[in-house]
């Protein structure tokens, strides 16, 4: 367990070390920042002024070692732009987006997971069918084509709701919708299979078999063992509570960590999208772990055999 | 008096006829053989009996278990004789027993539902089963899970578990073909036992001829959705009359004795959307000719209880 | 009749581990197992699973390299996995496994996938030379054009079989190839592996856990038990007077029409081969073990009558005389 736990711990370090350098080169090689944040008819002593004072002027490779030595050591730096700690200006967002993403995906699986189990046992119904089209539709269309949508029916022809803004719990209802139905469909559309294979297997025979009422068999023994492929992608969904909202916070102006990110790319502010990366790589790697230690809890296959076969 | 009645029982999926109207009867206690090769409708039969066919397939005829009829019979009436009148276990016992619940609660389930058993009493009785099985070190396999046992071991908790509702007709499809030789040995001989022991009908449902000799008193032969062959298990091994029957019995290689050629049935099983007119076997028969492929032949008495299907063996009855 | 190919004390080891948080354990799958087998001949390979029979077959076609022990074909050792001289050797040896579909690309015809070994072996190939094999496996040249799912279980055995024997293989190993298939179908391919090896004097090695089937096609058999070979001598003789306990539990065991009697059953199953008992493997089953068995690993050698056999009992002068 502790050697399983260790192992985890270090690949996900790896996993982050990677995402932090890759955000670097890539965001070091497609603009400079001195430039950008000084606008284009700044005096070039005025920019020269600014690299210095940021330490844009050392060789890549040093800013590089730098930057990351600064990590370990906890500090993530601050922003080009205002000079704020960048860890202040992305938890100042952090509650707007989770303001979203949450009801999104009590949404996502009080729609999706329900839609998908009753797809399975109608198989070929019409409410299968009804149930699939929908959820290809939901799936297939993006989530800021679905946004503008909304926009324009709620907003614009029938005015019942705001088009964009952070005001009130009205302006919360629109995005939150467009992100709850993507998920929803993708998660019926998921626990539809994982429920049919299990309903094709040879243990819920047996179930029937020995007469338990359908209603017990699903329960009781198909639901259990198609909530193991489920986990994969419901912790996903946890996993991207916080950098999941990008496009519609976009669409939306609403300002979370999402929008937060768009500016700070555009600004080349390296300190804030690394800032932004290392806490969606940490959730990720946080969410992951604990999909894998509920597997162990959901499929005892997984858990070493206290028995022994044979 | 039968217990199990079943008449013009047959089954078609989507439009292909998997059975094609048999009559079968299982007397209280008897051992009963029902052998074919696959696609031949000898687990469709008892999956259609219990109402254990998916939704899609279309089943007529009648089932009757002493006069109450099952086919189209009420959900709870159905849930009554599973597992509790007719219990059934299955080919693979791996992928027969639910992986993420533990072995005892497999057991007490089918406790609860038709003994009414629950908590400390039906665990004793899960352990009783288990011991009455020849699992080893029962109560500990209580806390088990299916994935650590052996496959051996998994086919006695799945016996286990019919036996729970003291069924009065336990039906094995192939509970042996998964099984090692010498394991096959030990469920045979258990399924002997209890037979005996409890009183209950067996219902042998296998490819193996051998086991069936071994096991069951009576026989019945399936081709292609049809019983071909019926009779006592001394009769049928000593005076095969129909052509399958005597193919399988051929098709077996010997123990003892000089070696040569086997007698191979030629060819293959008719898929169900190309089965020939009149009899399904007469491509492969060694005796085939015209007549057999205008009429579907019926199944006729040649002897005391040994029916055959076959218009050759119907004018040459055999001579027990 | 002379000797084609000789394995000496071969040895597999395999880890394998338990669950995610298991620790990993070795288990030896083949210790310490030889074999002959001699032109023209087969060699029938009985056992139960996880007794290492499958993975002998591999050892002797030279597919995965033994931890310890040597195959010699023809007196030299077999070239290392990989190279251009084992490719050379690959066309001389061929194997059939249980499961025909899986054998097979289901997206080539199968006349596509008879000609590749010719093709790839620098062989006069052409749809005359597939037809010809075609028929020799028992299909008809049309089925050259036919895709694996459009054939039977039967055939698609066959089809492999005629894939097998373009090469005009020395020896063919086959794991298990009829226990996949219907009694009658069973019963066509032995017929047929019959008449090939009567044709053509290939060698065979024969794999499988059905002994009536074993005694059918093969000249000689050997049992094995936990990766070790138990016993060794004629077919006839071996199922007459089985010597070591677990043939005699074996043999009992055949479910055979007609045939009703008192049966050996091994209590227990067969055990794990990540935790091999000690002495004779065999012995927390055997109903004659004595306390020498738990200890001592028995040895295989030959009886008077010829016979290998390994087993402490089997050579005692007593025993030898009530069997």
């Amino acid at each position: 367990m502790l050697r399983f736990l260790t192992g985890r711990l270090l690949r996900a370090a790896l996993t982050i070390a990677m995402v932090v350098t890759f955000a670097f080169i890539v965001l070091r090689l497609s603009g400079d920042p001195a430039q950008i944040i000084m606008g284009a008819d700044a005096p070039p002593e005025a920019v020269e002024a600014f690299r210095a004072a940021w330490g844009l002027d050392a060789p890549l490779w040093q800013q590089y070692l730098r930057y990351f030595g600064a990590i370990l050591h906890g500090d993530l730096g601050r922003s080009m732009r205002d000079g704020r700690d960048a860890i202040t200006l992305v938890a100042e967002r952090i509650p707007a987006t989770l303001a979203l993403t949450i009801p999104a995906l009590v949404i996502k699986l009080s729609i999706g997971i329900p839609a998908g189990i009753l797809a399975a046992l109608h198989r070929n119904s019409l409410l299968d069918r009804l149930v699939m089209a929908l959820a290809v539709a939901g799936f297939t269309v993006p989530s800021f084509v679905l946004g503008l949508l909304l926009v324009l029916v709620f907003a614009v022809q029938l005015g019942w709701l705001p088009s964009g803004g952070q005001e009130s719990w009205r302006h919360a209802i629109l995005p939150i919708i467009t992100m709850g139905v993507g998920g929803a469909a993708v998660l019926a559309r998921f626990t539809r299979s994982a429920m049919l294979e299990v309903l094709g297997q040879s243990y819920i025979r047996t179930a029937s078999a020995k007469g338990v009422p359908w209603r017990d068999v699903v329960w009781g023994h198909a639901l259990p063992n198609a909530a193991i492929p489920t986990v994969t992608i419901v912790g996903f969904m946890v996993g991207s509570l916080i950098a999941g909202a990008v496009v519609v916070e976009s669409v939306f102006s609403w300002p979370g960590v999402g929008r937060l990110l768009v500016v700070a790319v555009g600004n080349r502010d390296l300190a804030v999208v690394q800032c932004i990366l290392l806490l969606v790589a940490g959730t990720m790697v946080a969410s992951n772990l604990v999909v894998d230690l509920l597997y162990g809890v959901l499929d005892p296959r997984l858990r070493a055999g206290k028995m022994g076969a044979q | 008096m039968s217990l199990v009645q079943i008449r013009g029982l047959a089954v078609s999926f989507a439009g292909q006829p998997a059975l094609r109207g048999i009559d079968l009867d299982v007397a209280p206690g008897e051992a009963l053989g029902l052998v074919g090769e696959s696609g031949c409708g000898k687990s469709v039969t008892w999956l259609a009996a219990l109402g254990l066919l998916p939704g899609k397939a279309r089943v007529t005829g009648s089932v009757r278990l002493g006069g109450m009829e099952l086919l189209g019979a009420k959900a709870a009436t159905l849930e009554q004789v599973r597992g509790g009148r007719i219990a059934m276990i299955f080919q693979d016992p791996a992928s027969s027993l639910n992986p993420v619940h533990r072995i005892g609660r497999q057991i007490t389930e089918a406790l609860s539902l038709h003994q009414g058993l629950s908590g400390a009493p039906a665990r004793a009785e899960a352990k009783r089963l288990l011991d009455a099985v020849g699992m080893p070190d029962a109560q500990r396999r209580l806390d088990a899970f299916p994935h650590e046992l052996s496959g051996g071991q998994n086919q006695r908790v799945m016996i286990a578990i019919a036996l729970a509702g003291r069924p009065e007709v336990l039906v094995a499809d192939e509970p042996t073909t998964a099984l090692d030789v010498t394991i096959q040995a030990q469920i045979l001989d258990l399924l002997q036992g209890l037979r005996r022991e409890m009183g209950m009908a067996l219902v042998l449902i296998t490819h193996d001829l051998g086991v069936v000799s071994e096991t069951c008193e009576r026989v019945a032969v399936m081709y292609a959705g049809r019983i071909v062959e019926e009779a006592a298990s001394g009769q049928i091994f000593a005076h095969p009359a129909h052509p399958y029957t005597q193919g399988l019995l051929g098709a077996l290689p010997p123990l003892d004795g000089e070696r040569r050629p086997l007698m191979a049935i030629p060819g293959g099983v008719p898929e169900p959307w190309a089965m020939p007119p009149g009899c399904a076997f007469a491509p492969r028969c060694p005796h085939a000719r015209a007549a057999c492929l205008q009429a579907v032949p019926e199944l006729a008495d040649l002897h005391i209880s040994h029916r055959a299907a076959c218009i050759l063996a119907a004018e040459a009855p055999v001579l027990a | 009749m002379s000797v084609l190919l000789q394995a000496r004390d071969l040895v597999r080891r395999y880890r394998m581990r338990r669950g995610i948080f298991g620790r990993a354990v070795e288990l030896r799958a083949v210790d310490g197992l030889s074999l002959t087998l001699q032109r023209g001949r087969t060699l029938g390979l009985v056992g139960e699973s996880g007794c290492g029979k499958s993975t002998t077959g591999r050892l002797v076609l030279g597919l995965e390299a033994p931890d310890a022990g040597q195959v010699q074909v023809d007196g030299a050792p077999m070239p290392p996995i990989g190279g251009r001289a084992w490719r050379q050797q690959r066309a001389r040896m061929q194997m059939v496994f249980q499961d025909p579909l899986g054998a097979l690309d289901r997206r080539l015809s199968i006349g596509a996938q008879v000609e590749e070994p010719l093709i790839i072996h620098g062989l006069p190939a052409g749809p005359a030379r597939v037809a010809e094999l075609l028929v020799e496996a028992g299909l008809r040249p049309d089925h050259a054009q036919r895709y694996p799912h459009e054939l039977s279980g039967g055939q698609r055995q066959r089809a492999v079989l005629a894939r097998a024997l373009a090469t005009a293989p020395e020896l063919l190993v086959c794991d298990e190839p009829i226990s996949a298939l219907d009694v009658s179908i069973q019963a066509q391919v032995m017929n047929l592996l019959m008449e090939l090896q009567a044709r053509r004097g290939m060698a065979m090695l024969f794999i499988s856990h059905d002994l009536r089937a074993v005694r059918q096609v093969s000249h000689r058999i050997a049992v094995m038990y936990l990766g070790r070979i138990v016993e060794e001598g004629e077919p006839d003789e071996v199922l007459k007077t089985p010597a070591h306990p677990y043939t005699r539990a074996l043999v009992s065991a055949i479910p055979h029409p007609g045939r009703r009697g008192r049966r050996i059953l091994l209590t227990g199953d067969p055990p794990n081969p990540a935790d091999r008992p000690s002495g004779c493997a065999f012995h927390p089953r055997c109903a004659e073990a004595v306390a020498r068995c738990r200890t001592e690993a028995p040895v295989l050698r030959p009886r008077p009558d010829g016979r290998l056999v390994a087993c402490h009992l089997a050579h005692a002068p007593l025993l030898s005389q009530v069997a």
